[in-house]
């Protein structure tokens, strides 16, 4: 098992520190979510886990050795970011093709006959200019990259955007059979949490520059409740643990407690139920000042 | 067995420069067309046209190469680098894309001019062959500083590229042709001196920019 990984990490951008001080480990042979607010930081702690970019401070290593400039680690690594329609220079006209064909000469172990299935799975035009492409379509040239690209560590930065639903379940399925036939590791990141968070070995969420959890899943989630009811006996029953995002009604009262330990019971008077991730992440951002 | 990062990368290069080599190479027989459509009867048409041609020829090279160097550093070297190249496999990849295309489309010139015994402006085909490294490097150099400056960087250079063009033309229109009779009596040494005493050091600016590059 390798394991791909981030100390201390800070990235500035002129006066602005977009990651503080993060620490992150990837270990092979998981499917990781990666999950956070637009700007939290995601694609920036990506960008340099992978080399793409430099990092203001700290190191970022695969199996004790630097990934930055070093053949042996890019080589295990594919980071398959969004494709823009657009340069500086006005539209992406690179042909599907050109692009396929690029990712085929730099990635090691690419395989261009899965690639060409997906392309035929997806119907992609690979005769299609980037610019041309719709939302959907960039998705499915990001992950039929990220796919055949057959790397041991795949990161997918949000594949799912544009993508019908059909396509999504599509992916999912594509993402679990790849995982299932290689043993691949996976970092996905994206928006719509609840429909990935089954795949999910391991969330890691990002708020404001700053890992805010990097766990379990299933570990996570058994620790995760929702509590409602009267609002003296919520405060009664959760008294002690953190709580977010809490919604009064009149008299009544519901809170998201995360503890640190599974719970048996938080007492007769309150309504317990389990929380889902995407709901878990949400009271976490609306509210992550409320500590116990 | 694959081949290296670092042979993957060259052969991607390599084949850059070709496909620039392409690309001039479809702007000259546009031209060929052009002139042959234009001058058809004359009887200077193929000696009128092979000089012309010489010059376009190099001057497309020249131009597009230069071109190709300032799109890289926002377009296809963050595409290759978001792929796992390495920057200073990219770095050296532009130089290799320079010289592939340098010296074959220069070849290919020389050879023409040579068969068609028209060899009388060699040493201003050289030259510019000579020329176009400082200032691929250049233009690469300033396609890493351009995401900085956006648009208004490239209104810029396409107002030095229009007033040289200006003063050039202005200059060949000028009787004697001031500007190539001291291009002529320049000492050849110290024209190649001074050409890569400029290519050194746009190249060494590029490399710093290189070596901090971003994948956009």
């Amino acid at each position: 098992m390798s394991t791909l990984s981030g100390k201390n990490l800070v990235k500035k951008y002129g006066k602005d520190t977009v990651l503080k001080n993060v620490s992150v480990d990837i270990e092979t042979g998981k499917i990781y979510g990666l999950i956070g607010r637009n700007g939290a930081g995601k694609t920036t702690l990506l960008s340099l886990l992978t080399a793409q970019n430099p990092a203001t401070e700290g190191e970022i290593t695969l199996d004790g050795q630097p990934v930055w400039e070093n053949e042996e680690a890019l080589s295990h690594i594919c980071y398959s970011r969004e494709i823009s329609p657009l340069t500086i220079f006005g539209p992406n006209t690179t042909k599907v093709k050109a692009y396929l064909a690029t990712a085929k000469a730099f990635y090691k172990n690419w395989d261009q006959a899965y690639a060409d299935e997906l392309v035929k799975l997806f119907n992609i035009n690979v005769k299609k200019r980037i610019n041309k492409l719709s939302k959907g379509m960039l998705s499915a040239v990001t992950i039929i990259v990220a796919l055949a690209s057959k790397a041991e560590i795949t990161i997918l930065d949000e594949p799912v955007a544009g993508l019908d639903v059909v396509a999504r379940e599509q992916f999912y399925k594509l993402i679990i059979d790849e995982y299932a036939a290689t043993g691949r590791t996976f970092i996905i990141s994206t928006h719509i949490i609840e429909e990935a968070a089954n795949l999910f070995e391991r969330v890691i969420m990002v708020d404001d520059g700053k890992i805010v959890l990097q766990e379990n899943t299933e570990e996570l989630l058994s620790r995760a409740y929702r509590v409602s009811g009267d609002s003296a006996a919520v405060d009664s029953a959760v008294s002690g643990f953190k709580s977010y995002n809490p919604e009064n009604l009149g008299n009544h009262k519901a809170v998201t407690v995360l503890a640190n330990e599974p719970v048996d019971s938080f007492g007769e008077s309150v309504q317990v139920e389990p929380v889902q991730l995407q709901n878990l992440f949400y009271a976490m951002c609306v509210d992550t000042r409320k500590e116990a | 067995m694959k081949k290296s990062l670092a042979t993957r990368s060259n052969i991607y290069y390599a084949v850059t420069g070709l496909k620039l080599l392409g690309t001039v190479g479809a702007c000259v027989l546009i031209m060929v067309a052009e002139f042959f459509i234009m001058y058809y009867g004359d009887d200077e048409l193929f000696k009128y046209q092979m000089n012309t041609l010489v010059m376009l020829a190099m001057m497309f090279l020249v131009m597009f190469n230069g071109i190709f160097s300032l799109y890289s550093a926002n377009w296809t070297d963050s595409m290759v680098l978001s792929m796992g190249a390495r920057r200073k496999d990219i770095f050296r990849g532009q130089i290799i894309k320079t010289v592939v295309a340098m010296v074959l489309g220069t070849g290919v010139v020389i050879a023409a001019m040579y068969l068609t015994d028209q060899m009388d402006h060699l040493r201003i085909v050289i030259g510019m062959a000579i020329a176009a490294f400082p200032i691929s490097a250049l233009f690469y150099a300033l396609g890493h500083k351009i995401r900085k400056f956006g648009k208004m960087g490239f209104v810029v250079i396409i107002m030095a590229a229009t007033i040289g063009g200006i003063l050039f033309g202005l200059n060949a229109a000028t009787p004697g042709n001031p500007l190539a009779a001291f291009v002529r009596n320049l000492n050849t040494g110290a024209i190649i001196g001074i050409a890569v005493v400029l290519y050194l050091l746009f190249e060494l600016w590029a490399y710093k920019l290189n070596k901090k590059s971003m994948v956009h």
